[in-house]
This record gives structure tokens, C-alpha cells and sequence, in this order.
């Protein structure tokens, strides 16, 4: 990514001391890849308030990619966030992945008020080459 | 490629674009002029009609491409951020209708099959082959729904004839 993200500390927590600051709104990131499902939830502007991911909930190997792992990762990342008081949010979800229902479940589930929900895929206009077929 | 779809009403959209530009920090001076939120919601209040309707309506969205032609991608340019599909959220929405809502926008738009897609590299004659099977898939639902609304009609007419086959009781005179 441009911005660098200290993603120092223990799972999602803030690392900065002066950074416990009232985001009343927020962003909500989804990464949903057939392997992993990451959530990040930054302010408006994109700073990283905290992150989880599906790794860091436990799970390993091919549990990673089930929903009710990303369940687990989107609610462990919005408890995090719920406390410093966030109310509404945006919720963009970018790539294939069945951590793409489960995570908005989790989100309506916690309470907050959705504004948007974004599906954010990149998409390229025929752009890189991508990697030849596996020959499974 | 991105299909241009949202979900709501002309003033809720113009409601939630002036919430976005208000609550967002000032842009930074980085981004190209047309995705800029200042020069976007000024460009908004001057021509007010155009912008909102390709925004909405799907099957519209040829018309007014043709109409509008440099707001065929308006998704694209009047959000700091590009998207492919968007659901604007409702009050007191429930879980089912919202994921619902979400999973019919991007199924339409074909997000996840276009992701699987380019996944892999796929060779020209894989291309034909796989654009070959998409047309005939194409043909096969057009015939078949035209086709079963003619069944359907036809069935119908045939129970509602009554059958006039049955003796009527009637006092005839000069009988006994």
C-alpha cells in the first residue's frame, strides 16, 4: 500500500499512545481472498485505527477461508472499535471470497450503523499479464 | 467491466453525497481534478439533472450513455474512491434484505466470476470456447422464456371453455 501502516502490538490494538482518539465515523475495509478474509477499520480519511484478520483469530490452513472464521475477524475487529465510541460506518469489501456475506453479518450483527456498503474489487482493464494455469 | 448500479432515490443520493463531502477531511491536492469532492458536488449544483440519472436505473443507463456520454463512468469520478457496486443503506434495514440487496448488485454486475476470470491466464482458444458457451447460454435463455409464457396462455383457454354438453331443465310447453 502507499501510506505505511505500523501494524505493531498485539492483535488489532492500538500502538501509539496520543492515537486513542473518538472517531465517531469510520470505514470498515474487507479483504476477502479465497484463502484469508483481513479487516481493517480506519477513519475517513484512511488512517488504521485497528485491524483483524483471520490469522490472527487462531484459525490456520483451510479454516482461514470459511466464513465463520471471517464472522469471528470482523467481530474481533469491531469490538476493538465499538469502545472508542464509532457509530456509523462505510463498509468496502474488495475481492472474491466467502468472507463477503459473513463479515456484513458480523457488521449488522455489532450494532453500528452501516452508511454504504462498497464492493471496491480492482478490476484492470486488461492490464498485467496474470500467472499461467495450474496444472492441478 | 464496472457497471454503473445504486440503489435509491435521486434526493437521498444527493443527501449522501453532500454527507460524504461535508464529514470527509479537505481533499489532498494529489488527486485528479475530476475525482476531487470540491469540483464534484460544484459540478453537481450546476447541472443538476444529468448526473443523478445514470447513477440509478440500469436498463436507463444505455440511454443516457448515449446522452451523456462523459458520465458514463460517474461512478468512477464522483467518489474519492472508485467502486463497482454500491448499496446505500437504509434505516432500520434488516440483515437478510441487505445482504440480499448486496449479493443481487453484485452478481448482476459479475464481480466474482470476472474475479475468477482473471485469476489464471487464459489462452486465446480458451477465450473463444468460454465466449462461445456464454453465447449459447445467452440464446438458450432467450428461447426458453418467450417460449413457456405461450404454454402458459394456451393451458388457460383451454379450462375456461365451458362445456354446454349438459341437458337444461325447462318447463317446454306443448311437451309431456
Amino acid at each position: 500500500m502507499a501510506k505505511a501502516i505500523p501494524k505493531k502490538g498485539s492483535r488489532g490494538r492500538i500502538s501509539s499512545r496520543k492515537s486513542i482518539r473518538k472517531i465517531p465515523k469510520g470505514v470498515i475495509h474487507i479483504q476477502a481472498s479465497f484463502n484469508n478474509t483481513i479487516v481493517t477499520v480506519t477513519d475517513v480519511r484512511g488512517r488504521v485505527v485497528s485491524w483483524s484478520s483471520v490469522g490472527t483469530c487462531g484459525f490456520q490452513g483451510t479454516r482461514r477461508g470459511t466464513p465463520f472464521a471471517a464472522q469471528t475477524a470482523a467481530a474481533n475487529a469491531i469490538r476493538a472499535v465499538v469502545d472508542q465510541g464509532m457509530q456509523r460506518a462505510e463498509v468496502m469489501i474488495k475481492g472474491p471470497g466467502l468472507g463477503r456475506d459473513a463479515t456484513l453479518r458480523a457488521i449488522r450483527r455489532s450494532g453500528i450503523l452501516l452508511t454504504f456498503v462498497r464492493d471496491v474489487t480492482p478490476m484492470p482493464h486488461n492490464g498485467c499479464r496474470p500467472p499461467k494455469k495450474r496444472r492441478v | 467491466m464496472a457497471a454503473t448500479t445504486s440503489s435509491s432515490s435521486p434526493t437521498s443520493l444527493l443527501n449522501s453525497l453532500s454527507s460524504l463531502s461535508l464529514s470527509s477531511s479537505p481533499p489532498p491536492p494529489t488527486t485528479v481534478s475530476l475525482s476531487s469532492t470540491s469540483s464534484s458536488t460544484k459540478t453537481l449544483t450546476a447541472i443538476t439533472q444529468p448526473p443523478i440519472s445514470p447513477l440509478i436505473h440500469n436498463t436507463s443507463s444505455n440511454i443516457h450513455s448515449l446522452l451523456y456520454p462523459s458520465l458514463a463512468y460517474s461512478n468512477n469520478l464522483f467518489f474519492k474512491t472508485p467502486y463497482n457496486v454500491q448499496v446505500i443503506v437504509g434505516p432500520d434495514e434488516s440483515e437478510e434484505s441487505l445482504i440480499g440487496r448486496f449479493r443481487r448488485e453484485v452478481f448482476r454486475a459479475n464481480i466474482i466470476q470476472e474475479c475468477k476470470r482473471r485469476r489464471f491466464f487464459e489462452t486465446n482458444q480458451e477465450m473463444r470456447k468460454r465466449k462461445i458457451r456464454d453465447a449459447a447460454r445467452r440464446r438458450s435463455r432467450r428461447r426458453q422464456r418467450p417460449v413457456a409464457k405461450k404454454d402458459e396462455i394456451s393451458r388457460k383457454k383451454v379450462d375456461d371453455e365451458p362445456d354446454n354438453w349438459e341437458l337444461i331443465d325447462v318447463e317446454v310447453p306443448y311437451c309431456q
